[in-house]
């Protein structure tokens, strides 16, 4: 707990002060920004407890979120709903065999911040290095585990972020003459970047010894979201990684138009057995200027 | 140079793969891992080895000998499917595709419960009101209401029409014979309508450590007191063998009502919650994981909970049903 304090204090003192500092040197120059996304995605989970086996599916994303940026800082929030039907990968069998299915539900909350480091910007690239914390809440629903045919659990991480850009931008017009096809193209501003956050304080609340437990009961009255926790356990374990590579094109009005392709994987051990997941995604997000 | 670094590492990036930085993928078919996971989980969570005196390591050690590389699918369902019905709980199942396990109870002691008797001689034009079949009987001094399974949820309206229906009887009969279980959440709506206050009426445990005899602290189990609309005259509740899981906790609970009598046959047993689980080769299983203790810290219910007045039914005429007899004679 005390490590945990001392962290957080430090991280969001740091983000303060960050954007403090900011508010002075560049005054009236920030940009801010509503986003909403869609996109496609592969996940896979393991939860041992109730299974050794990987589930595979393939889903959807939807998201919302913000962002704020200056010449020299940029702070992004995510709240994602990230919804799969997956399919347990097993072995081959010379028996009649039957497919074990499942839903899989990963609501993630995001946030970072990120100051560029001018000392390494070397032309057209630009460096960033901050914080990010995200909480992913996972739930998962199989109706094949009897009583635990449903699953639940949070794990959240303190991360640090660091994120290589380069402009990419079309400076000049351009024709194209591809025999039939001609075409002129107009000058364009484009980003690509390259972002990696790596988890370095994570904690999660997963199911205690038997994933599942009977704590008080207290006829109709019972508090049944308290009966399903009972148990749960707080454990300071795991990592979490993700990367992100995008493409994001500058819209005249000062709209933005980003593609991404984004992978993370977490290993969430809790104090008894883990869970494993991890997403493949591509996403396409409208960066509206507010 | 830093173009070269950024596809280098964009490249990278885009093909990450968790496989490598995941645990090794325990999917397998092989006999012996399936056996060894199997044995490994019960070992480790289910919760009445000591009640029962089971030794695990021995009846390990004679299904062993009985898998080996060549033990086909079928084959296996079978040994694990005995191993499983050593523990003599049908709260443990494995499951395939083709076949399910069990240890049925029921099958294994006297039959109280022949419906068509109670639909001919008895309840010959019942209603069927949500998950109750009921009518009244005995010239209309007693009601009797079946619940044939706590799969099949309890509405307070279904309920507030019954109890309205039967208030000016003497008693009330509720069939609670065959009912397999079903939903925890079923067992206070109904039993909270005979209740005049608030009651402690058992305990729960968890198993929660490797050994047999790790369990967390107890838990307390209450029936509250209907606010509405109640029936705190005699009630007979009719058990036998079939009674299992939420029945036996149902029937647990009434030890603390003075108004409420078991009649019929020890029920099957089951007061153990099951937690479910998956097989490295695909099949589902499921065993408990719980204990459930009467009001003074006894610990029967696995085995049943003993009826208060013991009847039987007589097979030789099918005209009569001696367990709703006994229970008019109690009521009237």
């Amino acid at each position: 707990m005390i490590r945990f304090i001392i962290i957080s204090i430090s991280l969001f003192s740091f983000i303060t002060f960050g954007q403090e500092k900011d508010k002075d040197s560049i005054k009236g120059i920030d940009k801010h920004y509503f986003n909403t996304s869609y996109g496609i995605l592969i996940s896979s989970y393991r939860d041992l407890p109730t299974s050794p086996l990987f589930y595979n599916g393939y889903g959807v994303q939807f998201a919302i979120g913000s962002t704020d940026e200056s010449d020299f800082r940029v702070a992004n929030f995510k709240s994602s709903v990230n919804l799969s039907m997956n399919s347990a990968k097993i072995p081959q069998v010379n028996s009649l065999s039957t497919n074990y299915n499942s839903v899989f539900i990963n609501i993630p909350f995001y946030y970072d911040h990120l100051r560029k480091v001018n000392k390494w910007n070397y032309k057209k690239y630009n460096f960033l290095i901050g914080g990010a914390f995200l909480t992913n809440i996972n739930s998962r629903l199989n109706s094949s585990l009897f009583n635990a045919s449903a699953g639940f659990d949070i794990e959240s991480s303190f991360m640090l972020s660091s994120k290589i850009e380069r402009d990419i931008s079309r400076k000049k017009t351009k024709k194209v003459n591809l025999w039939l096809f001609k075409k002129e193209l107009k000058p364009k501003k484009r980003t690509i970047g390259l972002q990696f956050n790596t988890g370095i304080l994570n904690f999660n609340y997963r199911p205690n010894y038997t994933n599942l437990s009977e704590s008080e009961i207290d006829g109709s009255n019972t508090n049944w979201v308290k009966f399903a926790l009972d148990g749960y356990k707080v454990s300071w374990n795991g990592w979490n990684l993700n990367s992100q590579i995008d493409l994001t094109f500058h819209k005249k009005n000062g709209n933005r138009i980003k593609w991404a392709y984004e992978w993370s994987a977490s290993h969430v051990p809790g104090r008894y057995e883990a869970l494993d997941f991890s997403f493949h995604q591509i996403h396409l997000t409208l960066m509206f200027k507010r | 140079m830093y173009k070269l670094l950024f596809f280098t590492l964009s490249f990278f990036f885009l093909f990450s793969c968790e496989k490598a930085l995941f645990k090794k993928d325990k999917a397998s078919n092989d006999p012996m891992e399936n056996f060894e996971y199997l044995w490994s989980e019960i070992d480790k969570k289910y919760s009445y080895f000591e009640l029962k005196n089971i030794d695990w390591d021995s009846i390990k050690t004679v299904y062993t000998q009985r898998v080996s590389n060549s033990t086909n699918d079928y084959q296996l369902f079978d040994i694990l499917g005995g191993l499983l019905n050593e523990l003599k709980d049908d709260h443990v199942n494995l499951v395939s595709a083709f076949n399910i396990s069990r240890y049925d109870i029921a099958l294994k002691n006297d039959a109280n419960f022949r419906l068509r008797t109670i639909e001919e001689y008895y309840i010959t034009s019942p209603q069927y009101s949500g998950a109750f079949f009921h009518d009244f009987i005995s010239n209309g001094e007693v009601g009797y209401i079946r619940y044939n399974s706590f799969m099949n949820n309890i509405s307070n309206g279904t309920l507030d029409y019954l109890l309205t229906r039967y208030k000016n009887t003497k008693g009330l009969i509720i069939d609670l014979r065959e009912n397999g279980g079903g939903s925890i959440v079923n067992v206070p709506k109904l039993l909270e309508r005979f209740a005049s206050e608030r009651k402690l009426v058992g305990y729960f445990k968890t198993r929660n450590g490797e050994n047999h005899s790790d369990f967390s602290d107890k838990s307390k189990y209450y029936i509250g007191s209907y606010p509405g609309i109640r029936y705190e005259k005699p009630v007979m509740v009719l058990i036998d063998r079939g009674s299992y899981s939420a029945t036996t906790m149902f029937s647990l609970a009434t030890k603390a009502f003075s108004n409420i009598k078991l009649v019929g046959d020890t029920t099957g047993g089951g007061g153990g919650l099951p937690n479910g689980g998956q097989l490295p080769n695909g099949w589902t299983y499921r065993f408990s994981i719980s204990q459930l203790l009467d009001l003074n810290e006894n610990n029967y219910a696995e085995s049943g909970v003993p009826a208060d007045i013991d009847a039987a039914f007589d097979w030789s005429d099918l005209t009569k049903d001696e367990i709703i007899e006994r229970a008019l004679v109690e009521i009237l």
